[in-house]
């Protein structure tokens, strides 16, 4: 009697397991893809942010380089010159394009930035859909490989939580562009109408 | 019985004694004569004091209430042990005092028999509350003056020695007993006295504690400061000078940046002043060659030899050349003056767009701009050592160059600067006043803003050398039909493209001798009906024929151009 009930508590929680452990299993994973959707949301809506800001700050900088083409080309027009050699001797002209110089550097280094955070976004965005739809199968499956796909979630976030607090560019590293090509560029939409 | 506070020595105190006794039933006390006081010592037994109640409440004679007490020896400082004894006497005894009535003391104490004390030392000491101590002081200066007496408590004593011989014995131990009693228990008038000090006491200090009841003010004390610094002097406030409080970096820069802003003003300010001092000295140059021209017109002098025979125009030739190198010697400080304001606006820029960017881009050194910020501001700071005109150094125009530019002055075209003529044209324009509209010889964009609103079919500028692209926008927002601008020998593109904007139909510029395809390209976008350009010259060494082009392909859309006949005939064979 005994062996039988130990034997059929035995089987029964066998059979529990067997019905359960998957479950179990299957709950843990929609946990952690809820978990990490969560993640990835929090960092789209960071990057958004980020985005928001640098494009903010690159939209102003395009501001001045048009205010300071505006002082060249009237420094310019009193001067009756177009040659550059002649031009920078005015120092409104030399001054301004320094500043447009150091301007586009930075526009540059924004730009680089944007695309940047918005590849990382369109990846969290693609990483997110796809947890979605394995969130889905596992609802109906009762179980899904996730490993990976955490992985690769991981890894992405990885790279860009540090991105959200540090600079988005060092102006030390960012390209110069010379001033007589930025001269050139600015005359030449005037020589073009000629 | 009414309370007596001043002892009358002169009564009679045996008759008073006597009715006393008799009197106050419950009074303990005895007025004992001063001589039997001041011979022998009082000594006070707690016996005596306890028999002497017994018998004072049968009604008795206070002298036969008194019981003989042997007296004990006084030894060497027997004043101690008597006075002990007598102190423990008194403690242990009722306290008589507290059955007294207080006008009964006051009487006894009037009566110059009163053993106690003298007036003197009753004047003297304190009047306070009877205790051992007190009491031991009263026995001891009562032993110390046994041969002193005043002349009035002897006296009544005297008189009662005869009368008291008897009961002199009885009497003494008595007055012992009931002067310590006198002594133990305060009077009421000693009462009053002790009331009254502590009276005064209290009220001294109330009123030192609060002077203002007395109409006193206390001196207001120093509030204590809160702040362990001490407060600064008074200093004469500058701009440059740094808030008291330390400033976040953020204020820090703006202030530098302020700085920096108004210096620029400060040096835009003295350009201005030195193009207006350079404007006078040319409107002076420009007076004096008037009165030359004059002078040589008036003795009919054509030779510079002749010229300077005549002290008037030597002189002025001299002014003039005076003048040419102060203006000359303005270039310096001006140009001085343009370097510093640049580069103040172009460092100022600089930190403004690197502060702009702080808060997302690294590698920013906000230090750095401030530094050089504080040396531009340091080095464009104006004095008279960096606005100076180096006098000595300056080459003076020689006077037959003068003599040369006036004789050839009528050729050349007005100089640049708006003449004191043009100011009044101008301001008359701007007025409404159009009338020397003609006469103008410079044109500024304000001029040239007063002027787009004249009403009209005709505008004639022909005494415009140039026209700066800043006027040409404003005027030629005129809306009329004919602008004469012969004066104009060369027109720059950015002016060109106002131009040709015009809603007129008739343009005058037969004082323009090149046309560039620049200038021929914005011509296409005119709408309107004639160009005269009657100056213009075939250049054959440097033909372009694009521009030909282009005024060819104008007339064909419809315009009429005036033109030479060499321009014609070149034009024709371009298009042919």
């Amino acid at each position: 009697m005994k062996k039988q009930l130990i034997c059929s508590s035995l089987a029964a929680l066998m059979i529990y397991l067997l019905l359960c452990g998957p479950n179990y299993a299957s709950e843990q994973k929609t946990t952690e893809l809820k978990r990490k959707m969560a993640e990835i949301s929090s960092m789209q809506q960071g990057l958004s942010k980020k985005i928001a800001l640098v494009m903010q700050k690159q939209e102003q900088l395009r501001q001045k380089v048009d205010e300071l083409e505006k002082e060249i080309k009237l420094e310019k027009a009193q001067l009756l010159t177009e040659s550059y050699l002649k031009a920078i001797r005015n120092p409104r002209i030399e001054f301004n394009l320094k500043l447009i110089q150091m301007l586009f550097g930075y526009i540059t280094g924004l730009t680089d930035k944007i695309s940047h955070f918005q590849n990382g976004y369109e990846t969290l965005d693609f990483f997110q859909q796809q947890a979605q739809d394995d969130l889905l199968m596992i609802k109906t499956l009762n179980d899904m490989e996730i490993d990976e796909l955490i992985a690769q979630i991981n890894s992405v976030l990885d790279e860009f939580i540090p991105e959200l607090d540090k600079p988005v560019f060092d102006t030390n590293e960012i390209p110069s562009k010379d001033t007589e090509k930025i001269w050139n560029e600015i005359i030449q939409p005037q020589k073009a109408k000629g | 019985m009414a309370v007596k506070e001043e002892f009358d020595i002169n009564d009679s105190k045996a008759s008073e004694l006597s009715s006393h006794e008799k009197s106050d039933s419950n009074d303990q006390t005895e007025i004992i004569p001063a001589e039997e006081d001041a011979v022998e010592p009082l000594i006070i037994l707690q016996d005596e004091v306890v028999s002497t109640e017994a018998q004072n409440e049968s009604g008795k004679p206070d002298s036969d209430t008194f019981n003989e007490v042997e007296v004990p020896p006084i030894p060497d400082n027997g004043e101690s042990e008597l006075l002990s004894e007598e102190t423990e006497a008194e403690n242990s005894a009722d306290p008589v005092d507290e059955q007294k009535d207080g006008e009964s003391d006051i009487d006894e104490l009037e009566d110059d028999d009163f053993l106690g004390l003298d007036d003197a030392e009753f004047d003297a000491e304190p009047p306070e509350a009877p205790d051992s101590s007190q009491e031991e002081v009263l026995v001891s200066q009562e032993n110390d003056k046994t041969e002193e007496k005043p002349e009035k408590d002897n006296e009544p004593a005297e008189n009662q020695k005869d009368s008291n011989d008897d009961d002199k014995s009885s009497v003494k131990s008595a007055k012992k007993s009931k002067a310590k009693i006198t002594i133990g228990t305060p009077s009421a008038t000693q009462k009053v006295v002790g009331l009254t000090l502590l009276l005064m006491v209290i009220a001294g200090g109330a009123f030192y504690m609060s002077p203002a009841l007395l109409g006193f003010h206390r001196e207001a004390q120093p509030v204590p400061l809160k702040a362990t610094a001490p407060t600064p002097p008074v200093q004469i406030i500058q701009k440059q000078l740094a808030s008291p409080k330390p400033l976040s970096e953020n204020e820090r820069y703006q202030a530098k940046f302020e700085d920096a802003g108004l210096l620029r003003d400060e040096l835009l300010e003295k350009k201005e002043e030195i193009y207006r001092l350079k404007h006078h000295y040319q409107n002076g140059i420009a007076d004096l060659e008037d009165q030359i021209n004059r002078e040589l017109q008036k003795e009919g002098i054509t030779s510079y030899r002749k010229a300077l025979e005549n002290r008037r125009i030597e002189l002025n030739l001299r002014t003039i050349q005076r003048r040419r190198s102060y203006i000359h010697g303005l270039e310096k400080p001006a140009r001085w003056i343009k370097q510093g304001s640049e580069e103040l606006l172009y460092l100022k820029r600089k930190a403004e767009f690197d502060l702009q960017l702080i808060d997302i881009a690294g590698g920013i050194d906000m230090d750095r701009h401030m530094r050089h910020l504080g040396a531009a501001i340091q080095k464009y700071r104006p004095s008279a050592e960096k606005l100076a005109v180096d006098r000595e150094n300056t080459d003076l125009p020689p006077l037959e160059t003068i003599w040369v530019h006036i004789r050839k002055k009528k050729k050349k075209t007005a100089k640049a600067l708006p003449t004191v003529t043009d100011r009044e044209i101008i301001k008359e324009i701007c007025t409404g006043n159009y009338e020397r509209t003609a006469e103008l010889t410079s044109m500024s964009a304000a001029a040239a803003q007063c002027l787009s609103k004249k009403n009209g079919s005709e505008l004639f500028l022909n005494g415009l050398p140039t026209l700066s692209p800043a006027a040409a926008k404003h005027l030629f927002q005129w809306r009329g039909s004919w602008i004469c601008i012969n004066g104009i020998k060369q027109l720059s593109p950015a002016a060109a493209q106002y131009l040709f904007k015009w809603e007129g139909k008739w343009i005058s510029l037969n004082g323009l001798t090149e046309f560039p395809p620049e200038l021929a390209t914005y011509l296409m976008e005119w709408e309107g009906k004639q160009l005269e350009l009657m100056g213009l010259r075939y250049n054959k060494k440097n033909a372009d024929q694009k521009a030909l082009k282009y005024l060819a392909l104008w007339e064909t859309m419809g315009g009429k151009l005036f033109i030479s006949d060499d321009v014609r005939k070149e034009i024709d064979r371009v298009l042919m």
